[in-house]
């Protein structure tokens, strides 16, 4: 073997043992990487069943460094429904999950507690009287195909935690729905409200009475988070107006029937459909007027003008849905297509958002808990001014004439105005944060440009005026903090974000 | 029923518009207090100007008489309820509108003749919604009135007598809530319901004619209209199918089903950001049918178009308007349609070469209120901001609008030639000449 072959040889060899090596230690990296990842999702997950803030802050000092596979860590600790979960019609059901149970039961009405009662009535719940829900799973349900879910309102004629009065909901008041569950890929929920309370789903507390029958069936059973919807009929109708302002991100659609709205920032619905239904007839004599149709026509006249998406579904008939099976009929067409888009490129957040009779009473504005966000946008330190909004009033002959109030809070409407630029207009806010995915269109490599525009009140007009307009650039770097700090807020597996910018808003033109 | 409720005292108000001369005032005067006396003497013996919803038996929506030269209100009388009905008025002028739960019998000068309160006499619960939308329809000597929410729906015959008060004939029980109002045919009425057949046909002293009235899914608010021949009925469905039914038996000679491709559209725009189409449904008749002089039955559907069907229940044409079609059509003499949308864009629509063209469309802001067409070629309608607002047949261009209040609902009447009659929701009803 001359010199040549040999060194040849020892080329060879070499590039052979070279490359083990290199097999070896990526192999080595890959079981560390796999290892890792693993423990990342199994402290996700403690992230996410653990409210402790101090344990959270652990857990996020961690592994919130970590910027690989975000969207998947997403799935990988959403929880797996069961597949043996029960289908058909599920009268009184009630919730199961440890943590909802406990939150639930503190919710239950008593004199001085949380649920504001009749002005006229006591109620005590019976021993084991608990919130309990009317639900029709599809006999075809099958665990690997997510269907949507609707939630469905009753009137202040209908039930409260009852059986009988649960039946009458979901059976005779809620007749369309018969329809809904023979065609649609739906699970219904119809959920009990506390007994001789007013309002029942719209009083502080029903926020979190809402999100727990969210989690439960969306834990229970696999359901697409981007179809959940949120229909009401007269009081359950009022219910749906007001969560549609509270958390309307939450749902694909919200359809208030023959109900109203008593506090209004109409920017806060963007991104989110909204059904409205009322009769023409509906008497003005009934609910002091609050259920006329002039509501509605207001708030169509309000949205036509700012451009957010809605169907005036007005029907020619009185406060009873039969004249209105037309229109129910168009809404379950629309609720089979519609779909939320967690990523929609217009949103606004206002936060807090209370019912206006209760901005300066102290009990009841404790017991609203903190709502910042919507979708991609949130409200996180606010100013000592306000936000104007519509308050419906009436004058001496029962005409509607909203007023316009100034409501203690502040409002952020973000843009995505595409190619890493953005425009948000603040009224009343010191600081907020956008939430970042790169379905959103977001190159986290380059900068990302915010238009700030600062909105001030105009005292006479109580509208809102542009202060102050700054252009401000900044960075932004997906991490799972980001991700988990959303998720375990909202605890909504269809708004998943991978990044956040906390924007200061400046006071003057820059 | 107790008939006492009739000829109440009331605490009704008419203000009359000052027309200017002491001379104009005490003719008003004179001719109001012969009226009144001579009213209901005239009923039962001549022909009704206005005898029922849309005038006629055809729903056609055309008057006898020319359009008020001012337009300007005459008097108004305020009813103290919501009126979304409109009046029918008989041969001497009395005019008769609900308002919420009362029936009124109003004189040509504004003042109330007898009210009869359907919350008194156990047909309406404290809700004033009883029947805003039915309009009455008379017969010789004979008013019918259908009314009432669900469990307590009802038809009603009240005799208007010529020397005593008006007392109620009969009534009949559907249970159901009434939208529909009646169409008086010889010895019989007619109305919508949500019944199998979607109409209730009852003989002169209430007794069911024909008809199964066992409770249907659908409910009912169009109004039914007749054939020229009288043979048949025609009336919309919830479903967005056109019925013909035999008047002789109440059986279904064919029925007109909507587009099974039909579909909910949502609303679309443009590249600039403009409305090109607007939210419609899969398909709803709200209305009445209106038939034309050959047989032809055009009738409005909120799947947004308007439909021409030939007497033998085919297709004759059909138009995209675009928009939820909410109100009657009315038909002129020379064959155009009239017809307003939910967002209240006035139609009118001719048929050229055996198409349907648009000839012209305004924007009206009517919304339920269907157009009326006057002799002397002006189409009325109320509007949703409380006008009445009058149009040339010929071009669409406004020719006039008075300004009343509330929202306007209900169609005008003609009350003779040059007055028209129109309710609001707030509760007033008007004269305008």
């Amino acid at each position: 073997m001359n010199d040549t072959k040999r060194t040849a040889a020892r080329i060879w060899v070499g590039l052979l043992l070279g490359s083990a090596c290199v097999v070896c230690c990526r192999s080595a990296a890959g079981e560390d990487g796999k290892r890792t990842r693993g423990r990342v999702i199994e402290l996700a997950r403690e992230y996410m069943a653990n409210e402790d803030a101090a344990r959270r802050a652990e857990i996020l000092a961690e592994i919130g460094h970590w910027d690989e596979g975000l969207d998947d860590i997403a799935s990988a600790i959403r929880p797996v429904p069961p597949v043996d979960a029960p289908t058909g019609y599920l009268p009184g059901d009630k919730f199961t999950l440890p943590h909802l149970r406990a939150k639930m039961t503190r919710l239950l009405p008593r004199e001085g507690g949380p649920v504001s009662l009749h002005k006229d009535k006591k109620f005590r719940p019976a021993p084991g009287e608990e919130y309990m829900n009317w639900v029709h799973v599809p006999e075809h349900y099958d665990p690997k195909k997510p269907l949507g879910m609707v939630i469905q309102l009753h009137g202040g004629g209908g039930c409260d935690f009852q059986p009988r009065a649960g039946r009458y909901a979901l059976e005779t008041q809620a007749y369309m729905m018969q329809d809904l569950l023979r065609g649609g890929d739906f699970i219904a929920v119809c959920p009990s409200t506390p007994p001789m309370a007013p309002n029942k789903f719209s009083f502080p507390e029903s926020e979190i009475h809402f999100n727990a029958i969210i989690e439960e069936y969306s834990t229970r059973y696999a359901v697409d988070p981007d179809r959940i919807y949120l229909m009401g009929m007269s009081m359950g109708g009022f219910g749906a107006w007001w969560h549609a302002f509270r958390h309307g991100d939450r749902f694909a659609m919200v359809a208030p029937i023959v109900g109203s709205w008593w506090t209004a920032y109409w920017p806060k619905l963007r991104g989110t459909m909204i059904y409205m239904l009322n009769g023409a007839f509906d008497n003005r004599d009934r609910h002091g007027g609050s259920t006329h149709v002039d509501y509605t026509r207001w708030a169509h006249e309000r949205m036509k003008t700012l451009g957010i998406p809605h169907i005036d579904a007005e029907m020619p008939a009185g406060h009873a849905r039969i004249c209105g099976r037309p229109q129910l009929e168009a809404l379950f067409d629309l609720i089979k297509t519609v779909r939320r888009d967690p990523y929609c490129p217009h949103v606004c957040a206002v936060s807090p958002f209370i019912f206006s009779r209760h901005w300066r009473k102290e009990q009841y504005l404790r017991r609203y808990p903190p709502q910042p966000y919507s979708r991609w946008v949130s409200v996180l330190e606010i100013g000592g001014e306000g936000v104007p909004v519509d308050c419906p009033a009436r004058n001496a002959r029962k005409t509607f004439a909203p007023q316009r109030r100034i409501m203690p809070t502040g409002a952020v409407d973000a843009e995505n105005l595409g190619g890493n630029r953005f425009r948000v207009k603040a009224t009343n806010v010191k600081r907020f944060a956008l939430w970042l995915h790169p379905k959103m269109g977001v190159d986290f490599a380059k900068p990302i440009e915010i238009e700030c525009i600062r909105l001030a009140i105009d005292p006479k007009t109580k509208t809102e005026v542009e202060a102050a307009r700054t252009t401000l650039t900044r960075t932004a770097k997906p991490c799972l903090a980001a991700m988990l700090r959303y998720l375990g807020d909202r605890r909504d597996y269809g708004l998943i974000y991978h990044a956040v910018l906390e924007i200061s808003v400046p006071e003057s033109d820059t | 029923m107790p008939s006492s409720v009739f000829g109440e005292r009331t605490e009704v108000k008419t203000r009359v518009a000052p027309i200017g001369t002491f001379a104009a005032g005490c003719m008003i005067a004179f001719g109001c207090l012969a009226s009144v006396g001579k009213a209901q003497d005239g009923e039962a013996k001549r022909r009704p100007i206005w005898p029922m919803y849309r005038g006629n038996a055809q729903r056609t929506g055309r008057s006898p008489f020319r359009g008020p030269a001012g337009m300007r209100v005459k008097w108004e009388t305020d009813l103290g309820h919501e009126i979304g009905a409109c009046p029918a008025v008989g041969p001497a002028g009395t005019i008769y509108v609900g308002a919420g739960p009362i029936l009124y019998a109003i004189d040509p000068a504004g003042r109330v003749l007898w009210r009869h309160d359907f919350v008194k006499s156990g047909h309406s619960k404290e809700h004033s919604e009883c029947f805003t939308s039915p309009s009455p329809a008379l017969a010789p000597g004979v008013l019918y009135q259908a009314g009432g929410l669900t469990g307590k729906g009802f038809i009603m015959a009240v005799a208007l007598a010529a020397d005593a008060e008006p007392r109620v004939k009969w009534d009949f029980a559907t249970r159901h809530e009434m939208r529909s109002s009646p169409l008086v045919v010889d010895d019989s009425v007619f109305v919508g319901c949500r019944v199998r057949r979607m109409i209730v046909a009852l003989d002169r002293d209430g007794r069911k004619e024909w008809g199964d009235t066992r409770s249907s899914l659908w409910s009912v608010t169009s109004s039914p209209a007749l054939s020229p021949d009288g043979s048949t009925l025609y009336i919309g469905g919830f479903h967005g199918g056109l019925h013909a039914i035999r008047r002789n038996n109440g059986q279904e000679k064919w029925c007109l089903k909507r587009d099974e491709e039909a579909a909910v559209c949502m609303p679309e725009t443009d590249g600039k950001g403009k409305t090109t189409r607007l939210f419609t449904t899969a398909g709803h008749i709200p209305e009445a049918p209106a038939v034309g002089d050959d047989g032809t039955i055009y009738c409005g559907s909120w799947d947004g178009f308007l439909y021409a069907a030939r007497p033998d229940g085919t297709r004759k044409w059909c138009i995209d308007l675009g928009d939820r079609l909410t109100s009657a059509p009315a038909i002129a003499e020379d064959g155009r349609l009239l017809i307003s949308t939910f967002e209240g864009r006035l139609f009118a629509i001719r048929e050229t070469g055996g198409k349907p063209v648009i000839d012209w469309s305004v924007e009206a802001n009517a919304r339920y209120s269907s157009p009326l067409i006057s002799a002397d070629g002006t189409v009325y309608v109320g509007t949703l901001d409380g006008r009445l607002c009058a149009y040339a047949l010929a071009d669409g261009r406004q020719i006039g609008e008075v300004k009343l209040e509330g929202s306007v609902y209900a169609s005008p009447v003609p009350g003779g030639a040059g007055v028209l009659y129109i309710g609001s929701s707030d509760g007033y009803l008007r004269a305008i000449e």
